[in-house]
């Protein structure tokens, strides 16, 4: 069992159903002895700010699977309540938030790291980031950080 | 002299009578048959007067039902067509009869005429209804019926649209613009062209093929553990049949084939905790559960069984490979 196998995943996305995909992917890799870097960048870094990663909402407008019209959704609190009820699903299923999902993954080996565009974007810090964000990288470090890995974008 | 006359006129006389003979005997024969004629009519008569009177009551039957007024009539028409139409265009009519006769007889089908009765009751009817507005008309859009009589008008009008272009209804004709002719002749020499162009099934033999990803995940488990253990039943994935044929020494056999390396305390406690919750749920631990669980932690875990903290650390306690995402 020698194959270094590595996976590079983006998430450029910072919805509750976007940033968990992720993750258990990075996971999985992780518990399958792969190797594995995340890349947060434009909304996807909401899901490494300290404030925003305990309150990701899920869209739910425009999203053709919703049970709930769109014109509903779009209400005010629809998305919150969503994210509530996705949140409250996810912890009957034993599965970590996304804080939790974070740590275990620093824990587990993967490499967790911001985009450099995105902060400055933000106006964020590497002090607004939650502590296993690694370091605040650009796109070209990247590459370099992802040489041989299968790279993944969501 | 007067006798080369008289010889003459002797000569004419003689013709004459012979003529006058001839002409006699004729006119004789025309009497005859004049007489057997008038014989043939005396005995005809009666018959013909039948014949004539039956005629005559037929014709009267006709008159009256109006068939001579009917047969005026259609002479007044022909009048008008006649005037109305040249020379030329009754040339064209017979170069054109068949088609006129086929169309005549696709009209007259069955069907074709239960559908022009149909349509004629539906304008009936329609008499009935109230004016329509654009908003109406929208609506009335979705209704089926609607929607397939839209479709027949349409195809109706894409033929009309064809003839008026001077395409035959069945086919399209060569484009008539010298523009339209030169693009089609540039498209029919692409054809070849682009039936030529290699396929890339032809273009992959020659190419290098791509390394096979390497996924074996069953690489670790493949190769037989040392005696005694490998006469143990296990599963397909290596992991043992029955948890209770585990022993200490087991695991560190597996152990070693894993390349985890010689287990020490941290790895039994670890191995421990997943037999004890293995027993207790039925059901193998994953490694979140491990890490919480045994108290070692994530980090711990994952320092431990560097590869594949989850099959591994089932496989070394004799329990089956967990299932689950986390």
């Amino acid at each position: 069992m020698t194959t270094n196998r590595k996976v590079a995943i983006i998430v450029s996305h910072g919805g509750l159903d976007e940033v968990y995909p992720a993750l258990i992917l990075a996971n999985g890799a992780r518990m399958e002895g792969i190797e594995c870097v995340l890349f947060f960048t434009f909304y996807g870094l909401d899901a490494v700010t300290k404030e925003k990663v305990d309150s990701l909402h899920v869209n739910m407008v425009g999203n053709p699977t919703s049970p709930v019209p769109t014109m509903l959704m779009g209400l005010p609190g629809m998305e919150t309540m969503a994210a509530k009820m996705m949140q409250s699903k996810m912890t009957d299923l034993d599965l970590p938030n996304v804080r939790e999902m974070l740590e275990i993954l620093d824990e587990a080996g993967a490499e967790i790291y911001g985009c450099l565009l995105a902060m400055d974007m933000f106006g964020r810090t590497q002090d607004d980031l939650v502590p296993q964000v690694k370091d605040i990288i650009t796109v070209g470090d990247f590459y370099d950080m992802s040489e041989g890995a299968q790279i993944i974008f969501t | 002299m007067t006798t080369h006359q008289s010889t003459d006129l002797v000569a004419a006389l003689t013709l004459l009578t012979k003529e006058v003979q001839t002409l006699r005997t004729e006119v004789g024969e025309l009497r005859r048959t004049q007489r057997k004629g008038a014989e043939l009519m005396d005995e005809l008569g009666p018959i013909g007067k039948e014949v004539m009177d039956g005629a005559m009551e037929s014709l009267g039957a006709l008159e009256q039902k109006g068939y001579f007024n009917f047969g005026k009539e259609l002479v007044g028409v022909l009048d008008h067509i006649v005037a109305g139409y040249t020379a030329e265009d009754v040339k064209d009519l017979g170069e054109n009869v068949v088609t006129i006769l086929d169309t005549v007889r696709a009209v007259t089908q069955p069907g074709m005429l239960v559908f022009a009765q149909q349509a004629g009751e539906a304008i009936e009817a329609g008499d009935q209804q109230g004016p329509v507005g654009m908003w109406d008309m929208v609506k009335a859009s979705k209704d089926q019926d609607v929607q397939h009589g839209m479709a027949v008008m349409l195809s109706i009008v894409r033929q009309i649209g064809r003839t008026a272009r001077g395409q035959r209804p069945s086919g399209r004709a060569a484009p008539k613009h010298p523009k339209y002719a030169a693009m089609a002749g540039r498209l029919a020499s692409n054809r070849p062209r682009r039936a030529q162009r290699p396929r890339p099934a032809q273009r992959s033999v020659n190419a290098p093929k791509p390394a096979p990803v390497a996924v074996n995940v069953a690489a670790a488990t493949a190769a037989p553990l040392p005696a005694p253990f490998d006469a143990l039943k296990t599963d397909g994935n290596g992991h043992l049949w029955d948890p209770n044929d585990w022993s200490v020494e087991y695991a560190q056999a597996a152990a070693t084939q894993a390349g985890v390396g010689p287990l020490t305390d941290e790895h039994f406690v670890v191995l421990d905790y997943a037999r004890t919750a293995f027993a207790e749920a039925k059901k193998s631990p994953n490694v979140r559960a491990l890490a919480n669980g045994s108290g070692v932690g994530t980090k711990g875990i994952y320092k431990l069984f560097p590869k594949k903290p989850g099959p591994t650390i089932a496989k070394l306690a004799g329990i089956p490979k967990p299932v689950g995402c986390i």
